[in-house]
């Protein structure tokens, strides 16, 4: 499954503990510093692939003030698809820092 | 002293404006299918009300098209392949195991006989296509489109539970050395449905009453008749021989016989409802229990159906009083109908009875056509949910490698 920028928000959010989804939109709100403020469509559109895919789980549900909260976590492939994601998009920070780099010493020069 | 909380007028009118939103929630989200909307609808509705924050009555436009979106692409992801989906819509081939929840959702739509029909109807369709006159020969087809269209529509109203059911058991239920799983919906006994007594009889009241006032009223004002005159071995004829010639004539004498047949069966259905009412008090109180079954009442789709056929007979009973056609079928209906709603009538009185509330309409037709109460109703052949682990040896279960090729025979 290709990870999309949203989906790795939801695996980043679930790295750190199991969150219900209106935990998920909070947590991927800050993640994203604002940007990125998921719909309760998107957000389940999201966690149905994800879990068909098998990266994320259920892992239990309460009911909270009258709402059913149900917990989502990651799974070991889960885990891992974070990781990999996270170790990409550092290798593409680490070439876009080269190239514009190049392109600020030809600035320069 | 008012307090905070749902007693106060703040508390009473959040209650208000959440039980607002969650009703618009409820209307967006039926773009999900529904078994998605019954497994996990409550927790969707929440994180939206969650979302919209408090007080809020209606749903945004964005959240709204957020939803719609969102269902909508569920319903896709879900939807089985083309070449699957076209080979169970056309030629009801079984549907894959990864597409049964699909299927019960397909099957369980109101709409499903009409599908179904004409999914298998097509090569009719596409002959009668084919056969019809070309292009600017002047001919429009109006009656073939009438037929079309009451052909599809009828659908919907032959036996569409008895149609749902078998389908049911043929896509939805596990095959054969597949792992039943606890909860899963699986073959078996279940209890037989009937309609009540008193929902039955009130629903073909109507249709019976509106059938017998539509015939009476045709027998009065059609202006045709269709008369035939048999012949054998007549001179004209040129021979020995039998034959007959019919030809479109004014009502005339003959408006007389037609409203007296009509009357004629509204008499013998009178006493055949006296008839129906002694069997009623002898045979109601010898009823037996019924254990293997559930009473409810007429479908949405039963009442459609009844709605349906009045419209159809006031649409026959027009064609004739407006001299389109010549009288004659909505006297046969019409007779059918008068000699039935008496009887029909006395038994929904009867069914008005404090101890008549357990009483099918089943019931009520065999003992008022037979003399005799209904023997026990045998459970029906239908889905029920798997209650737990299956049994060893009762349903298939993955085959062990000690095992023979084909374990689990019953």
């Amino acid at each position: 499954m290709r990870i999309t920028e949203q989906g790795y928000l939801v695996l980043l959010s679930l790295a750190e503990q199991p969150r219900h989804g209106y935990g998920i939109v909070g947590a991927v709100l800050e993640l994203s510093d604002g940007a990125t403020k998921l719909g309760a469509g998107t957000l389940y559109g999201l966690l149905d692939r994800m879990g068909e895919a098998g990266l994320v789980e259920a892992s239990g549900e309460e009911v909270v003030d009258g709402r059913l909260r149900r917990y989502y976590r990651l799974t070991a492939e889960g885990s891992a698809a974070v990781v990999m994601e996270t170790a990409r998009l550092r290798a593409l920070t680490h070439r876009a820092r080269t190239v514009l780099g190049t392109r600020v010493a030809f600035a320069n020069s | 002293m008012p307090t905070a909380g749902a007693e106060s007028p703040a508390g009473n009118a959040d209650t208000l404006a959440e039980a607002q939103i969650v009703e618009s929630i409820e209307f967006w989200m039926r773009a999900y299918p529904r078994r998605w909307r019954e497994a996990r609808g409550q927790e969707l509705v929440d994180v939206v009300v969650d979302l919209a924050g408090p007080g809020a009555q209606r749903l945004d436009p964005r959240s709204a098209f957020d939803l719609v979106r969102g269902g909508w692409a569920t319903r896709w992801r879900e939807h089985p392949l083309p070449h699957t989906w076209l080979l169970y819509r056309m030629v009801d081939r079984r549907m894959p195991a990864a597409y049964r929840s699909w299927a019960l959702d397909d099957i369980d739509g109101f709409w499903y006989p009409m599908r179904r029909f004409l999914g298998n109807a097509w090569p009719v369709f596409l002959i009668g296509l084919i056969m019809s006159p070309p292009r600017g020969s002047g001919e429009i087809p109006v009656t073939s489109f009438v037929m079309v269209a009451f052909m599809v529509v009828s659908s919907m109203f032959i036996r569409p539970e008895g149609i749902r059911n078998e389908a049911r058991l043929k896509h939805v239920a596990p095959r054969f050395g597949e792992l039943p799983v606890e909860g899963a919906l699986v073959a078996g006994d279940v209890p037989r449905q009937r309609v009540t007594a008193r929902s039955g009889l009130t629903w073909a009241g109507l249709v019976l009453g509106a059938t017998g006032a539509a015939s009476v009223v045709a027998a009065i004002l059609a202006p045709k008749v269709l008369l035939t005159n048999f012949k054998l071995n007549s001179p004209d004829m040129g021979g020995p021989g039998f034959g007959w010639d019919s030809v479109v004539a004014p009502m005339g004498g003959h408006r007389v016989v037609a409203v007296s047949i009509l009357l004629v069966a509204l008499g013998v259905g009178g006493l055949g409802a006296v008839a129906v009412r002694r069997r009623l008090g002898r045979l109601l109180g010898e009823r037996l229990d019924q254990p293997y079954r559930v009473l409810r009442p007429v479908t949405a789709s039963g009442k459609a159906g009844v709605l349906f056929s009045a419209m159809v007979m006031v649409g026959l009973t027009w064609l004739e009083v407006s001299g389109h056609i010549v009288i004659g079928l909505s006297v046969v209906l019409g007779t059918v109908a008068l000699l039935l709603l008496p009887g029909a009538l006395v038994a929904l009185l009867v069914t008005r009875r404090a101890d008549a509330h357990d009483l099918a309409g089943r019931d009520m037709w065999w003992i008022a056509t037979r003399g005799r109460v209904l023997r026990i109703d045998q459970p029906a052949r239908g889905l029920r949910p798997q209650p737990g682990p299956a049994p060893e040896g009762v349903l298939a279960h993955p085959p062990a490698p000690t095992d023979s090729p084909h374990p689990a025979t019953p």
